[in-house]
């Protein structure tokens, strides 16, 4: 006759087992009393394993938790409003200059000739400060990306 | 009357304070327990459970309903504890995890932690989860005191069903000879 091992009998204990394995074993344990006895400290066991107590944390835990999540929803909506404003104000911005630039070519009957002053620019050290703040932009940009792709897999 | 997580998390989602102020109620004493378990350390526990309602929270518009939201959440307390003893109290992840053969101790029901008060049988359980590796630990809460089914387990722990198995019957004979071990200790 097969040998049922202690291993086989924990997967029992704990359910692991296809209906069809389950009556199987459980025939076999009522014919066994040998078996029937291992199964039984087996069970006491597993209860011994489940008595462990679930651990509270301090009092003011929810009250904390809720205040750390208020304040970081508004410093988000701070934050989101500020940026707003910046993109509202560079819009303005262009706005005027493009309206300035569009009225006074219409107003003036004949081309005038304008001399713009002529200045040096250090554009090397422009495009390296550009190169710069794209790469840093880009790095935080993937960060987040990973960040929020490694949370939503979980529900996948 | 029990109201259902999908419900909770909707009025969450809807940006009711009150979802939120219900995932805690509902979930603060899972969390805190199985970050305990994690990090065997009462203040590190809190922070973890705290950080890890916080990342839930986040990302909770990313929920598909796919799992169940419970393995979703633990996924977050496991990952979070994990990162957080990496970083600060690395001398956990040192707790010995070596797969030795396992002698099956004699631990029959006439003797040994069976004869104990409940008390003293708890106090011992607590001690003796205390000495196992987190993610011993982890399925041993889950399992055990969860009550989580393996498929749930597999989620939170990212672990295919047969290493869960596998997780979960050392973790199991693990538990068992720091019991005895502790328990003839006592004895002397």
């Amino acid at each position: 006759m097969e040998k049922i091992t202690n291993e086989q009998l924990w997967d029992l204990a704990d359910g692991l087992f296809s209906d069809a394995q389950r009556v199987e074993m459980e025939e076999k344990i009522k014919q066994n009393s040998e078996l029937k006895s291992r199964f039984d400290t087996i069970l006491a066991e597993k209860r011994l394993f489940s008595i462990s107590l679930m651990e509270k944390p301090k009092s003011d835990f929810a009250a904390q938790l809720l205040q750390n999540w208020q304040e970081e929803q508004t410093s988000v909506s701070t934050a989101n409003y500020t940026l707003l404003k910046v993109v509202f104000a560079v819009f303005l911005l262009l706005s005027v200059v493009l309206s300035g630039f569009l009225f006074f070519s219409q107003s003036v009957s004949e081309p005038i000739q304008v001399n713009l002053p002529t200045f040096e620019l250090p554009w090397k050290s422009i495009s390296l400060a550009i190169t710069i703040l794209g790469a840093l932009t880009t790095v935080a940009f993937v960060e987040k990306l990973l960040e929020y792709r490694f949370y939503r897999n979980f529900a996948e | 009357m029990t109201i259902s997580d999908e419900i909770i998390i909707e009025k969450a989602l809807l940006g009711e304070q009150q979802g939120f102020a219900l995932l805690v109620e509902k979930y603060e004493q899972y969390v805190f327990t199985l970050a305990l378990r994690i990090v065997k350390n009462r203040e590190d526990a809190h922070e973890v459970a705290q950080d890890a309602f916080l990342k839930a929270f986040r990302y909770l518009n990313t929920f598909r309903g796919e799992c169940k939201f419970s393995s979703w959440l633990y996924r977050i307390v496991y990952s979070t504890g994990l990162n957080h003893i990496r970083t600060k109290r690395p001398e956990i992840l040192s707790i010995n995890n070596e797969e030795k053969p396992v002698i099956i101790p004699n631990f029959h029901t006439e003797d040994a932690a069976f004869q104990m008060e409940n008390e003293e049988q708890k106090k011992l359980i607590q001690a003796a989860i205390q000495e196992l590796p987190p993610d011993y630990a982890t399925i041993i809460t889950l399992f055990y005191l969860f009550e989580q089914k393996i498929s749930e387990i597999c989620v939170t722990m990212e672990m295919n069903e047969s290493n869960t198995k596998t997780k979960l019957s050392r973790a199991r004979q693990r538990l068992r000879e720091i019991i005895e071990k502790n328990y003839s200790e006592l004895k002397k």
